[in-house]
């Protein structure tokens, strides 16, 4: 059979991030027979908020995988001024290529199809430990972690707490 | 990979090497064999490392290693690397399990647990609930669930993903003679949302609902989507694809918003009202859409009834309410889409459970609505998610006629072709179609095919193409482009030969170089080898450098 290109490159990651995984977060198929579709779970990074949970996102990659980005999405309840409430994951390296509409972001933070399962994910480590309140996904969470610091760390705390539980 | 070591598959004693990787950076392996349970393997690292097996979190392919499953169970294999993590300890001391982080210590999620019992009565909802929203029944059983299954299980979500993911508890709860008298018999459940005065009320402003309550068919045809596990499932899967697709644009999340500002709002503000009241057994959707309610609000959409609807869970606890789950959210918003959006569509398809003719319909319009621009068309089938859901939607044969009658340009290519039209109402032929390996097949015999004849510089059609018609070259780029969805990013073929290969394989290059190839010497020998077909010469490169 032969196979798309995307799934290729794909499996090859698959197989190297089942042997030599990246510290941070474990990598897999939803579904063994869907490449397409990664479960990623995301160990909250240490010395952040988000210490000590545990984040599950589904990984959705278009079959022009690497051409165009994957999304990204929590199906943990996660508070963050970067994910929707819906838990996608808004960091510009996901967005499509070629320059932003908005102006905000340049052509070159935006996907490219260098980006791999593991520097994707490692992106949204590095979010989770420093969100960027500028153009924020989850208003209400982007104002209270500039105003209202405390309440945002109870509801991270909380969620952290909730995706113990899930164990 | 290590075939070889993977003798305890026949003599079950044997161990293989898997490596543990912790959350401070040090390594080690361990000897385990593959038939034995997380439990017993948490055992075993607990000897080499000083974390204890209650405290630890294994982590292996995206998912958490539970204690009674088996280390196979999680596909795992010698020398994969497993990550482990200092957790905390286990839920029998739930409430000490304060988190060392700032944010954690005021509330005890177990005090409020009893709270959420009150879904015991909602027994009656279940099937209701399953009823409104049509082809979201499992909102509604997910609910009956909890109600069903009393106080054992604390979190909503988890019900409903234990319910989906054993088909057998759901089979069980629709044969309980209850419910399937209550699914028998639409009266029933008429009766009983007519009963509440709240419910009328809405009904009355909002006719769509009431044409849905008013339609026994419709109804019955619901629950017996909800009966069949893979249905449900799939019907959940399509949602939330039509959901992102329609999210996705721009005005679509608008429109879903306003759905739920006209629709879903009045109609919570109602049943929480009554929840609020306190008397369950005068609503049985109070407790069931309060806890829903208690999701929706958490989605953000910024609508006044948060407070009214947290409040529901109420009492002195903090609100317990799951996780958002994402199928759900999704899930109502279909249902709104449903019900205002496309009844004709939905009514023309009787014969399909009502969820999914209602569910995908959204999706459908945009499709044919961009269909005259082949090239978004192509676009929109390249994303997995349209992708999937034309497959869900080809494999009805009763679908594709329809989408057949409701398209014209499709219709008038099947009618100047009498074979394609046969073929495509052959269930056999599409439930071939539907299988991914086929398309795929299809699409690189079409690729290779189109590859040569542009090197033959031949401007005629193909006598043949996989399927066996000769479709005429519309007909044939369509076909792709259906099926182009499955394959990969490059349908780009060229047309002259006698170019250099540089020139020749343009495109091809540049997607080899934007997927990290650079060797461009290399990149044209392997595509010259392989007739410009990009797969196959990334699996020559990937050959060559790789393994």
């Amino acid at each position: 059979m032969a196979a798309s290109q995307a799934s290729l490159l794909l499996q090859k990651q698959l197989k190297d991030l089942c042997k030599n995984p990246v510290a941070g977060f474990s990598a897999g198929l939803v579904d063994e027979t869907n490449i397409f579709e990664w479960s990623v779970t995301i160990i909250g990074p240490p010395d952040t908020l988000y210490e000590g949970g545990f984040f599950n996102a589904i990984m959705s990659f278009p079959s022009n995988y690497p051409n165009s980005p994957p999304t990204v999405k929590f199906t943990t309840e996660i508070w963050h001024p970067n994910v929707y409430p819906d838990g996608r994951v808004c960091i510009s390296i996901l967005h499509p290529p070629g320059d932003d509409p908005n102006g905000y972001e340049l052509a070159s933070e935006r996907w490219m199809p260098v980006h791999t399962v593991e520097s994707i994910v490692l992106s949204i480590i590095s979010m989770l430990s420093s969100p960027n309140d500028e153009s924020p996904a989850n208003v209400e969470a982007a104002k209270e972690w500039r105003d209202r610091r405390d309440d945002f760390k109870k509801k991270v705390g909380r969620c952290v707490r909730r995706s113990q539980e899930m164990l | 990979m290590g075939a070889g070591d993977e003798v305890s598959e026949s003599s079950g004693g044997e161990g293989v090497k898997v490596n543990i990787r912790c959350s401070n950076g040090t390594k080690f392996s361990v000897d385990i064999d593959l038939e034995s349970s997380v439990e017993t393997f948490k055992a075993a690292l607990a000897e080499k490392c000083e974390v204890p097996p209650q405290q630890q979190r294994l982590i292996y392919k995206g998912r958490i290693l539970k204690d009674d499953q088996t280390l196979k169970s999680y596909g795992l294999e010698a020398d994969h690397t497993v990550h482990l993590v200092r957790g905390f300890a286990p839920a029998a001391s739930t409430n000490n399990a304060a988190p060392t982080n700032s944010g954690g210590s005021t509330t005890t999620p177990n005090s409020t647990r009893p709270v959420s019992t009150n879904e015991g009565d909602a027994l009656g909802g279940a099937g209701l609930g399953a009823s409104l929203f049509p082809g979201l029944g499992i909102n509604g059983l997910g609910g009956s669930g909890g109600g069903l299954f009393g106080a054992g299980l604390p979190e909503f979500e988890q019900v409903q993903q234990q319910l989906t993911r054993n088909p057998n508890i759901m089979r069980e709860i629709m044969n309980m003679p209850v419910v399937q008298n209550l699914m028998n018999n639409p009266e029933i459940m008429r009766n009983l949302i007519m009963n509440n005065p709240q419910m009328r009320e809405i009904i009355d402003r909002n006719p769509e609902l009431a044409h849905i309550l008013n339609d026994p068919s419709t109804l019955r045809q619901t629950l017996e989507a909800a009966r069949n596990p893979e249905l449900m499932r799939e019907m959940m899967r399509n949602t939330d694809r039509a959901m992102s697709n329609i999210e996705s644009s721009p005005e679509g999340f608008n429109m879903l918003r306003r759905m739920y500002e006209t629709v879903q709002e009045p109609f919570l503000n109602a049943t929480s009202m009554a929840g609020n009241a306190g008397n369950d057994n005068s609503n049985p959707f109070a407790a069931l859409l309060g806890t829903q309610g208690g999701n929706q609000a958490r989605e953000g959409l910024n609508n006044p009834s948060t407070t009214t609807s947290d409040s529901t869970t109420g009492s002195p606890a903090p609100n317990t309410n799951p996780l958002p789950n994402p199928w759900m959210a999704a899930g109502t918003g279909g249902a709104q889409t449903n019900t205002t959006r496309s009844s004709s569509l939905g009514d023309a398809r009787p014969q399909t459970p009502a969820g999914i003719a209602g569910l995908s319909s959204p999706g459908f319009e945009d499709i044919f609505g961009t269909m005259q621009d082949t090239n978004s068309l192509n676009q929109m089938l390249q994303n997995p998610a349209v992708t999937q859901m034309m497959q869900s939607l080809l494999s009805n044969p009763q679908y594709m006629n329809q989408i057949l009658g409701l398209n014209p340009q499709l219709r008038s290519m099947v009618d100047s072709n009498s074979q394609l039209r046969e073929m495509i109402q052959n269930p056999e032929f599409l439930r071939q179609l539907t299988n991914p390996e086929t398309m795929q097949q299809m699409v690189t015999l079409q690729q290779f095919l189109l590859t040569q004849l542009g090197r033959a510089q031949s401007t005629q059609q193909p006598g043949q193409t996989g399927g066996g018609t000769g479709t005429p070259n519309m007909g044939l780029e369509m076909l792709m482009n259906m099926f182009g969805g499955l394959g990969a990013g490059s349908l780009a073929v060229p047309n002259r030969s006698d170019v250099p290969p540089e020139q020749l394989y343009a495109t091809q290059l540049s997607q080899l170089q934007e997927m990290g190839f650079f060797d461009t010497q290399e990149n044209i020998r392997a595509l010259i080898a392989t007739a410009g077909n990009v797969h196959a010469a990334v699996e020559r490169l990937l050959g060559n450098s790789g393994q």
